[in-house]
């Protein structure tokens, strides 16, 4: 007995492959590149007193820029590591009663001003970049770990109940139900923590992190619009080239089917 | 999302609003105060005078005192002290924004007025500043105080005994590779500042050994020995608090930092004689020794500037 | 557990309830969802659990499984005791199937149905094959539907993944939460059949939950209306339910109509049939007359080896002839099948070549025959029954519901 013409007929249509959007999503990285390609130019056709010429060589933005970049990578990655088990924990049984302290706690880490916090930190431990590094893990885990939270509180109860039912472990569930559903909600967050780390991680130039907030307290503190313009450009640019690949991230690890 | 995108913008934005608070405290609260040898002045009643300064504490306790001093002769005072960076201030003085400050006789020389070598004899150097910034730029200095608030390197005690350190040519008596300054960033880059040094004195410390860092974490740093030397200010109060002492310039490289009043002419004009002595005053009465102690009293006591201000023109008289 | 192998060739097992009670609240005075409810669900059938919102039927259910756990009482199923096995390892061996199916979203048709084999160790092949066996089964073309994605499926084509997903591991007992409840009418009645499909086929020991009485007239082999605290109200057979239901509370669940709803649902099976002479296809026609004059009727009804009728014999069709009963006999038209209801099997009366016609089993075995007169003495039986009830009650002094 198969299954009628007329049910087929009402099967609905395969999502859109990943292919189809592959053109858009080059344009946006490709914009940046052309943007630096075109300050970089500007910057080599002005002529540059000696201060300006310390804090624009191609050397040294590159070098600055690869600073920062290194310093959202490591911040990103030591939310994921505090964010994720921990939004993991917070939705168990168990541990509700946890949950409305810690999200207190990660909003402090955020709404408290990062350069004091990264100041009262170098001053208790030591400057650098592990330092900043820690600084900004405080500033960004509110995004990773409530979106991990909400991800994971939004998958449909009856999921869990047939994922339960059919014989799995509350283990088994988690892994092979609630996370993966939840992915593409925490991947945004992972995405938001991203774009505010790159922005943030200006503030390491107060504790020797490095950064492109080098160059951009330097325009400032000597009155340089244009180093000033180079350092907060780069990081701009940074900012949406993050973004773009925050995208690229979750679309790729977001499960098909959705 | 549009917003989260904005976000690092603002927070460049913020950036130096925030950089500017640091660990110093900002009010702009201006505490009650009257007469006492600094007398009210009937042609300045009414008059509105903007005081400003740049973000150092040092700045800060010597603008909170314009501003009291201002405000018991009688002007109609704002307090819009402490702005970041070390021309900020100045510019708005020049476009006319702000009417006192503050300012230092080498700074005025080599950066404001764009000269390459400083004037080594303190009076003269004081001269020509007056002279030359009153002409090009109206603005009026008036008779400096005698400390010299000059860029100096400091080390901790250990490092002075372990290489025998008493100029700054010594160091060269200390291997390269141990050659690590803590320096503000714009320090760093200014050519009346570390690099002319190292020129001047024919070192060579490589570009990694140069850790740039907010002022405050400078001398925390240098005091516990995460670098060798510490770029500090000559009157600063943490030196004595955190048992640091300066090399000599002997090579006479940096210039001389007389801290003077400054005013835009039209404001000036409407009291000469009683800006001169109320200001000289306040000049003569200071010296190094008592600029170190007011400036711990705010970095090493965390007491507010405009309190220690105010406690110290009391002490001294000139207000009550 | 045991099986128990029905003439269907089961594979189902025997669900014993033993005082089974599920309490939430801390007293032990407070009220239960489940009250001290003892039941006895047999191997191979479809038992309904029907009842209003709130009577506690689906907590009965997940019981059985321990996704709710009981507060006291006992679960057998087989021959073994719930709570003796792990939890998880129990619910591999039950099948579970909820309303909109509860399909993983992020998984294919395939992978959503091998997820129990997979649990349990089996290799890849061997999943393979099943999936492919068990769309086949639940009718969907495996080439067609193993990597299509929930999403891409129709209400009802996912319910049918749905089953497929809890038959997967070949389980003795299923469970069905309401599983047609979110589709419409006509889907409904579809995979209403199927399942009837599926169980002539399987055998299996199913607890089916639902509130519609339609749906479990249709499906159950054993209803159990249930009351608040899952208290039985009546369990038994739907015809018996229609024909004598044991309260008011029964009666107002039924609602009115239950003289229709009786041709409706009643099988076939259930009614006494009638008894025909009957002859064997080899038997010479001299044999035939004496067994037809010795009957009353002027026909008998050739029935072979197999118990399978093959023909009518009349006595004019063979006067005058000569030869076997089944070379004289003519083909027979209409059967009814056992499990068809007594209106259908008046409309296949009213369509028949005779007046009576051959009830068959599933497999053509013979049982006996109907006739609109069997209908009529059913109708009348029920009249009396429902006369008899209402006096008892008035006499009672009213009953409790």
């Amino acid at each position: 007995m198969s299954v009628s013409a007329a049910e087929a007929r009402t099967a609905t249509e395969t999502p859109p492959s990943l292919a189809r959007r592959s053109w858009k999503s080059v344009i946006t990285p490709v914009v940046l590149v052309l943007i630096v390609v075109a300050l970089l130019a500007y910057v080599k056709s002005q002529k540059l007193d000696s201060i300006e010429k310390a804090n624009l060589g191609l050397g040294y933005i590159l070098e600055k820029t690869w600073q920062h970049i290194e310093l959202t990578v490591a911040g990103t990655i030591l939310v994921l590591i505090i964010a994720l088990p921990l939004g993991v924990i917070l939705t168990r049984k168990g541990a509700r009663y946890a949950s409305p302290v810690v999200l207190m706690l990660a909003n402090i880490g955020q709404s408290a001003p990062a350069v004091g916090i990264i100041v009262l930190f170098a001053v208790a431990w030591q400057i650098g970049f592990w330092t900043a590094v820690l600084a900004l893990t405080v500033y960004g885990v509110l995004p990773s770990l409530r979106n991990t939270m909400v991800g994971l509180q939004q998958v449909d109860p009856a999921l869990i109940d047939a994922g339960r039912g059919i014989g799995m472990s509350a283990g088994g569930v988690l892994a092979k139900v609630e996370i993966p559903l939840a992915v593409p909600v925490i991947l945004g967050g992972v995405r938001t923590t991203l774009v505010l780390m790159v922005g943030n991680a200006a503030i390491a130039t107060f504790i020797n992190g490095g950064g492109l907030g080098d160059i951009v307290v330097a325009g400032i503190n000597n009155q340089r619009p244009l180093v000033l313009i180079v350092g907060s450009g780069m990081i701009a640019v940074l900012a949406l080239l993050i973004d773009w690949v925050g995208g690229l991230l979750t679309q790729l690890f977001s499960p098909r089917g959705l | 999302m549009r917003i989260r995108k904005l976000l690092p913008l603002v927070a460049l934005t913020l950036v130096p609003v925030l950089a500017g608070c640091g660990l110093k405290p900002a009010s702009a609260f201006i505490p009650a105060v009257s007469a006492g040898s600094i007398k009210p002045v009937p042609a300045l009643k009414g008059v509105t005078i903007r005081v400003t300064s740049k973000d150092f504490t040092e700045q800060l306790i010597l603008g909170k005192m314009t501003v009291q001093a201002l405000k018991v002769m009688g002007a109609n005072v704002q307090d819009r002290t402490n702005v970041q960076g070390s021309t900020a201030a100045r510019n708005s003085m020049l476009h006319g924004q702000n009417d006192v400050q503050w300012e230092y006789t080498g700074t005025g020389w080599i950066t404001y007025l764009g000269h390459d070598k400083p004037v080594p004899d303190p009076q003269k150097q004081y001269q020509v500043v007056r002279d030359e910034d009153l002409k090009k730029n109206g603005i009026v200095w008036l008779k400096p105080s005698t400390f010299n608030n000059t860029y100096a390197i400091a080390v901790t005690q250990k490092t002075e005994k372990k290489y025998g350190l008493k100029n700054l040519s010594d160091i060269a008596k200390v291997p390269t590779a141990q050659r690590t300054f803590c320096v503000e960033t714009e320090f760093a880059s200014r050519p009346d500042g570390m690099p002319g040094m190292l020129k001047a004195y024919g070192l060579n410390v490589p570009q990694s050994q140069w850790k740039r860092m907010g002022t405050g974490v400078v001398y925390d740093t240098t005091a516990k020995g995460g670098c060798t030397f510490g770029e500090v200010f000559d009157t600063d109060g943490r030196i004595k608090a955190l048992n640091l002492t300066t090399l000599k310039d002997d090579k006479k490289f940096f210039p001389i930092y007389n801290p003077s009043v400054t005013f835009r002419k039209q404001v000036y004009d409407k009291a000469p004689q009683a800006f001169d002595a109320a200001f000289a005053k306040i000049a003569n009465a200071l010296n190094t020794n008592i600029m170190r102690e007011l400036n711990a009293k705010v970095d090493v006591e965390g007491q507010d500037p405009a309190i220690v201000a105010k406690d110290w023109m009391m002490k001294e008289g000139f207000v009550k | 557990m045991s099986e128990t192998v029905t003439d269907k060739g089961t594979t189902g097992v025997p669900i014993e309830l033993e005082n089974v009670t599920k309490r939430y609240s801390a007293s032990s005075t407070g009220l239960a969802a489940v009250d001290d409810l003892t039941m006895s669900i047999p191997a191979g059938k479809i038992v309904v659990l029907l009842g209003p919102s709130g009577c506690g039927k689906t907590t009965t259910m997940r019981l059985i499984n321990r996704l709710i756990e009981p507060t006291s009482g006992r679960i057998m199923i087989g021959d073994t005791d719930a709570r003796a096995q792990e939890p998880n390892e129990l619910r591999r061996g039950i099948g579970y199937v909820i309303q909109q199916a509860g399909l993983f979203p992020h998984m294919t048709v395939g992978t959503n149905i091998s997820q129990v084999p997979q649990m349990l160790g089996w290799d890849k092949q061997r999943i393979t094959t099943r999936v492919d066996e068990l769309l086949d089964l639940v009718g969907l073309d495996s080439g067609q539907f193993r990597d299509r994605y929930p999403r891409q499926l129709s209400g009802g084509q996912q319910q049918r993944v749905g089953v497929a997903r809890a038959l997967a591991a070949d389980p003795s007992v299923l469970l069905m939460d309401e599983p047609f409840g979110a589709l419409d009418p006509i889907t409904r009645e579809r995979l209403q059949d199927e399942l009837l499909r599926l169980q002539e086929e399987l055998g299996k020991t199913i607890v089916f939950v639902t509130h519609d009485i339609d749906e479990a007239l249709r499906i159950g082999d054993q209803i159990a209306i249930l009351d608040k605290g899952s208290r039985i109200a009546q369990y038994a057979s739907p015809a018996e339910i229609l024909a004598n239901p044991a309260s008011e509370y029964v009666e107002q669940f039924i609602g009115s109509g239950s003289a229709m709803r009786l041709l409706n649902f009643a099988k076939v099976a259930d009614v006494e049939l009638g008894q025909v002479a009957e002859v064997a296809p080899g038997d010479e026609v001299t044999r035939v007359r004496e067994t037809i004059a010795g009957a009353d009727t002027a026909y008998a009804l050739v029935v072979d080896a197999g118990r399978r009728p093959t023909g009518w014999v009349t006595s004019e069709t063979i006067d005058g002839r000569d030869g076997t009963a089944g070379e004289l006999s003519a083909p027979i038209e209409t059967t009814i099948p056992a499990r068809a209801t007594l209106q259908e099997a008046m409309e296949g009366l009213l369509h028949a070549e005779y007046d009576v016609v051959p009830v068959t089993k599933a497999n053509g075995e013979y049982l006996g025959v109907v006739s609109l007169g069997t209908i009529q003495q059913e109708l009348s039986d029920l009249k009396e029954r429902q006369k008899a009830r209402r006096q008892e009650r008035v006499s009672a002094g009213g009953d409790s519901a």
